[in-house]
């Protein structure tokens, strides 16, 4: 599992995951996710394009960062989701909880409009 | 084609995951598992797995677990054992996509739910616990395989003589003639492995089945029936996936096949057959009565016929309630812990099926070799969605195992769960009266049906009613026996 984050608006970061989100490695994501929002309020936007595989453990970590945006005030969403990471996201009824768009344009925007809430 | 066995020791830490999970991956890459389902199988293996060593091992890195995969034709069946803390599925909590936000507890479970086909955990007693987790290939139904337009049994005429024929064990080769005689016959029957040709040939090598077919000297498929054995060394099976061609009917060809087979009993040692009869009409019930099985068992509301045909023709049909009868073969005396209430049914039972037996007296001593096997066994049928649960040792930890197995069937909303209490423990009395508070009620005696002790029958019904005046039987016996149950049965008012 790989991060890489950049600045994509003047209010929103980009983080951009590759790789598993499973028990072992979503502890990984879990820090730079808690690095994040311990620093200046920017909304952030989760590319998942490179992520392959998600577990329960994952989901945690996803939602996690959810809250954290709504508790910081800030926008959230994620994006880009292969289709078998978004079945399980599906399935596990949290689409509308993790703010799941198609692209990072809708993810962007969906990050600005929920900034302003 | 015997199932391939591998298994690894694994030490209890997270990073053992990752390795494990390629595996499993490869070994069902091998088998033809498509990526969708390749990922599934990686998921359910996970969460049962961080399961394992976060709460059974509590992440002690010096324990270990074993994961044996057992790939077969039709399904990867997994493993998982180890010998930590307790684990009572009854008690996790569920998971709620509503409170998603807050508590994700139970989302694991959830998740191995989703993706596999089978997902349960078996109570090994002294040996630990064992999740198991079973994931079958797909595409493999004989009704997709099966040309559309085949015309209903009825409308074939029956030949007058019939060819040339034998009667013999069934080979690998036929196993979707099989499967397509039964489709022809019946469009569906009461266990859908008979749609999976592969699990046919499966069963078959693995000694969980016996199939024997009729066939035409031409090499055309006449009927079928088989011995069924819940593992292969157990001491009875069920006769059954019975039929017949509608046009080779009426010449005697399915009670061939059923001599056949009793020999074949007879032969490896088997203590007795039983049989499952609809009740919607008395002729099944009248066929098996006539090869000598005696009913001993009402099972109410067991069979939900209409799942697997429900599930090809939209059709919604009503659970059916079976008529179980036994077929003793080579038994010995048996001496059976009944409670008073069901004293006289019992013995009545019994005396029918005219097997060696005594009723014990009061205070009497385990005196029985308890077997090799004190746990608990829990099995659900899916395409029933029905449960059963096989209890060797009445004892207080064998009822709470027992309780709690039944909480979790109820909570996944199972139906009908049976209970098969060891009914030669003398603890049995005390073990019957527990379940009874629990909205457990008689259902009838099975010989060795409680891991090869003998067995006293119990159900409970979850949300069901049954209409017990709408029962068709075949005989004054069996409408006693109906009678019993229903007067025992707490959801009649």
């Amino acid at each position: 599992m790989q991060v890489t984050k950049r600045s994509a608006t003047t209010n929103a970061t980009v983080m951009e995951v590759s790789g598993r989100l499973d028990a072992v490695t979503s502890p990984g994501l879990e820090k730079e996710i808690a690095a994040f929002f311990s620093g200046p309020a920017r909304g952030l936007a989760l590319d998942l394009g490179r992520v392959d595989y998600v577990s329960s453990a994952g989901l945690r970590v996803l939602l996690l960062a959810a809250r954290k945006a709504k508790e910081g005030g800030v926008g959230f969403a994620v994006y880009g989701i292969q289709s078998q990471v978004l079945e399980v996201i599906r399935v596990s009824g949290l689409e509308s909880l993790l703010g799941v768009v198609p692209g990072e344009a809708e993810a962007l925007a969906a990050v600005e409009h929920g900034a302003k809430e | 084609m015997k199932a391939l066995v591998s298994s690894v020791t694994v030490p209890c830490r997270l990073d053992s995951l990752a390795p494990l999970s390629a595996f499993v991956r490869e070994q069902a890459q091998m088998m033809g598992f498509d990526e969708r389902e390749l990922s599934q199988v990686q998921l359910g293996v996970e969460e049962a797995v961080t399961n394992v060593i976060k709460h059974g091992l509590e992440s002690n890195p010096d324990e270990s677990f074993t994961v044996v995969l057992e790939s077969s034709p039709a399904a990867l069946t997994i493993r998982i054992r180890e010998k930590g803390l307790p684990f009572d599925p009854a008690r996790a909590p569920v998971y709620s996509p509503e409170r998603a936000d807050k508590d994700t507890s139970g989302l694991g479970m959830f998740l191995m739910r989703a993706a596999m086909d089978t997902v349960e955990y078996h109570n090994l007693g002294r040996e630990g616990k064992e999740t198991v987790l079973v994931k079958h290939l797909r595409n493999r139904r004989i009704d997709l395989l099966t040309r559309p337009g085949e015309p209903a049994a009825a409308e074939v005429p029956r030949v007058a003589e019939l060819p040339g024929y034998a009667i013999r064990r069934a080979r690998p080769e036929e196993a979707i003639e099989i499967s397509q005689c039964a489709y022809r016959t019946y469009g569906y029957t009461y266990a859908d492995y008979i749609y999976f040709p592969d699990r046919i040939v499966e069963y078959n090598a693995s000694g969980h089945m016996v199939s024997v077919v009729a066939v035409t000297d031409d090499g055309a498929m006449m009927g079928h029936a088989a011995l069924k054995l819940e593992d292969p060394g157990a001491k009875t099976a069920e006769l059954g996936v019975a039929f017949v061609n509608p046009e080779f009917r009426g010449h005697g060809l399915l009670k061939q096949m059923t001599t056949l087979l009793v020999d074949h009993a007879n032969s490896i040692g088997l203590t007795g057959l039983f049989g499952q009869a609809v009740t919607s009409h008395p002729a099944s019930q009248k066929v098996i009565a006539g090869y000598g099985f005696v009913d001993c068992t009402l099972a109410v509301a067991l069979s939900d016929s209409g799942r697997v045909f429900k599930a090809i023709c939209g059709e919604a049909h009503e659970r059916q309630t079976l008529l179980v009868s036994f077929l003793p073969l080579q038994r010995q005396r048996r001496v059976v812990h009944p409670t008073a209430r069901h004293l006289d049914m019992v013995k009545r039972l019994y005396e029918r099926l005219a097997v060696p037996f005594d009723i014990a007296g009061a205070g009497a001593q385990y005196s029985a070799d308890p077997g090799p096997d004190e746990s608990v066994r829990a099995t659900k049928d899916q395409a029933r969605n029905s449960a059963g649960i096989r209890v060797s040792a009445c004892t207080d930890e064998g009822f709470a195992i027992a309780r709690d197995q039944w909480k979790s069937y109820c909570r996944e909303r199972t139906d009908a769960v049976f209970l098969y209490v060891n009914i030669e423990d003398p603890r049995c009395p005390g073990f019957t009266a527990r379940c009874e508070e629990l909205g457990f009620f008689f259902a009838g005696i099975l010989p060795s049906g409680a891991n090869g002790r003998d067995a006293l029958v119990l159900q409970y019904l979850n949300n069901l009613n049954v209409d017990y005046d709408r029962l068709k039987l075949h005989s004054a016996e069996a409408e006693e026996l109906a009678r019993y149950v229903r007067s025992c049965d707490p959801n009649v008012t």
